[in-house]
């Protein structure tokens, strides 16, 4: 296997091969990010896509005083907060959305469940959870998505977040909260204080 | 003494591990002694695990990324190299371009405002040629004053294209072809006034679809032909009379996948910067949206209210005209 470094190399220099096998590394990460962020497989495509078009168009200027990945990150970021521009001019406040596997069927999109000899009940149910999370999601705004998803996923800290996305830390805490709670709300998670004797002494230990 | 509201802004930070070692085992002693806290901390690290679960599935197979990099292949090789690797690749490598960029850009820059304020000086001197077309003339003329001076200079020459349309024009150009004599107006002005003209086509978009129709694709044009009849045929579905015979189930599918269409029209349209065309598919988007995004059963409101906002921008008769031009072939990077 080429090391990235090689790789990135190569790809400053216009090396388009190389900027494939380096895009090969990441390219799933970015498109989960990039449709738990739209909630359509096709914009998630098109979106992650314009990610790997605009690093190809910089990486020119990569002096690797950061890891390829973070500088990655900082693009995809911008990308996104760009698409949420857009989206907000078209559609004047996005709160239109289209559902995972409503316009297209997810087996159209290649999107089944991982299983294939899964038993059409259980297909079925995974579906429902996948619209439920999804629905989940659209009831955010798109900046308090991307605030929830840079961080679950992203692991970034308050304060990167709230740099990458021009906000307060306040701003990134509220919008956790409520990413959680919508989250909770839609996939009817629920827990009695009964339930809960020795949960915490565990965590703890 | 346990303070749940105290205790509750800390969940997020506890869920999100943004505690320090020693604050997080403090807060899980507080969450401890508090059932209610502790059912609500839970519940929030259940629902993130959930989500992680269900994401997971919700990503395509395996036989799906051998296409996406296909496309992504296609869409870097359409990808022209950037003015700066173009000329350290013409030059020969020559490696400073590529590495201080800024510091050459601005050189280049300064050498390029130089040659740009010789030649207007060069243009200065030399004053207005007799080939210069006169725009007033190729124009029409919407305020019969303006008119009426233009009535005294050469003859009207047949009108072209452009001149067909009735508002076409920025008034600002007939007042300085009125302003002019009409036999001899300066370049400067005539140039001034193509570039108004030029403006006004581009700031106009969409109702000004006659003229920018030259820069559609065929493939934007057959795109506009199909949401055209997809539209009338809900404009007449929608309006019949019986609301309860309102079957919108063939306009929503076709909307939905010509929304698609157009949602890649207008990124390509983006993408090379024609404007007309991305204006164009920008002011269809909405109504494809609108239409695709209809409920089983829309209440008259809801068809009312698209019926009307068609109706006001005038969407369909655009389409038509855009439609109906011949297009021009498919632009290509070079």
């Amino acid at each position: 296997m080429i090391q990235e470094d090689k790789l990135i190399e190569r790809a400053r220099e216009g090396d388009q091969e190389a900027f494939c096998l380096l895009a090969r590394s990441y390219q799933r990460r970015i498109y989960a990010l990039a449709l738990q962020y739209t909630r359509d497989p096709h914009e998630a495509e098109d979106l992650s896509q314009e990610v790997w078009l605009k690093a190809y168009r910089a990486i020119g200027g990569f002096r690797g005083e950061a890891g390829f990945y973070t500088w990655l990150r900082r693009i995809m970021v911008n990308t996104f907060l760009n698409h949420q521009r857009e989206m907000k001019t078209v559609y004047s406040g996005g709160k239109k959305v289209f559902r995972l596997g409503e316009l297209v069927s997810l087996d159209e999109l290649g999107l089944t469940p991982a299983e294939p000899r899964q038993a059409p009940e259980e297909r079925l149910q995974q579906q429902m959870m996948i619209e439920k999370v999804m629905e989940g999601l659209s009831e955010l705004t798109a900046q308090q998505r991307l605030i929830f998803l840079l961080k679950h996923r992203e692991g970034m800290t308050y304060d990167e977040i709230a740099r990458a996305c021009a906000v307060s830390t306040g701003t990134v805490k509220k919008a956790l909260f409520r990413a959680i709670n919508r989250l909770r709300e839609y996939l009817g998670v629920k827990f009695s204080a009964a339930e809960d004797v020795s949960y915490a002494a565990r965590e703890r230990r | 003494m346990h303070d749940c509201v105290k205790t509750r802004e800390l969940l997020v930070d506890l869920v999100f591990d943004e505690l320090g070692p020693e604050a997080r085992r403090r807060a899980l002693l507080e969450l401890e002694g508090c059932a209610d806290c502790l059912a609500q901390y839970r519940s929030m690290t259940e629902a993130l695990r959930v989500f992680d679960q269900v994401t997971e599935t919700a990503m395509p197979d395996e036989i799906y990324w051998p296409g996406y990099e296909t496309r992504l292949r296609e869409r870097l090789r359409l990808e022209r190299p950037s003015w700066m690797r173009r000329l350290a690749d013409w030059i020969g490598g020559f490696g400073p371009l590529t590495v201080r960029p800024l510091s050459v850009a601005a050189g280049l820059a300064l050498v390029l405002l130089a040659i740009g304020w010789w030649a207007w000086q060069r243009r200065q001197v030399v004053g207005p040629t007799p080939v210069a077309p006169d725009v007033a003339r190729e124009t029409p003329t919407p305020q019969p004053n303006v008119e009426s001076h233009d009535e005294g200079g050469a003859k009207t020459p047949k009108l072209g294209e452009i001149s067909k349309r009735r508002t076409l024009v920025h008034p600002a150009v007939h007042l300085a072809a009125a302003n002019s004599n009409g036999n001899a107006p300066s370049v400067r002005r005539e140039e001034r006034g193509r570039e108004l003209v030029n403006d006004v086509v581009v700031s106009r978009g969409f109702d000004q679809s006659l003229i920018s129709a030259s820069l559609f694709t065929p493939e934007t044009i057959r795109h506009f032909e199909k949401a055209q009849l997809m539209l009338r045929s809900f404009r007449n579905a929608s309006a019949a009379k019986s609301f309860a015979a309102t079957d919108l189930a063939y306009e929503r599918k076709l909307s939905r996948r010509l929304l698609y269409q157009n949602i890649l029209l207008r990124r390509d349209a983006e993408m090379k910067g024609n404007l007309p065309a991305e204006e164009a598919l920008s002011s269809l988007e909405p109504f494809l949206l609108d239409i695709a995004n209809l409920p089983d059963h829309p209440s008259p409101g809801e068809l009312g209210g698209i019926r009307v906002r068609l109706q006001r921008k005038e969407l369909i008769a655009s389409l038509q005209i855009s439609s109906a031009q011949p297009s021009a072939p498919t632009y290509q990077n070079p």
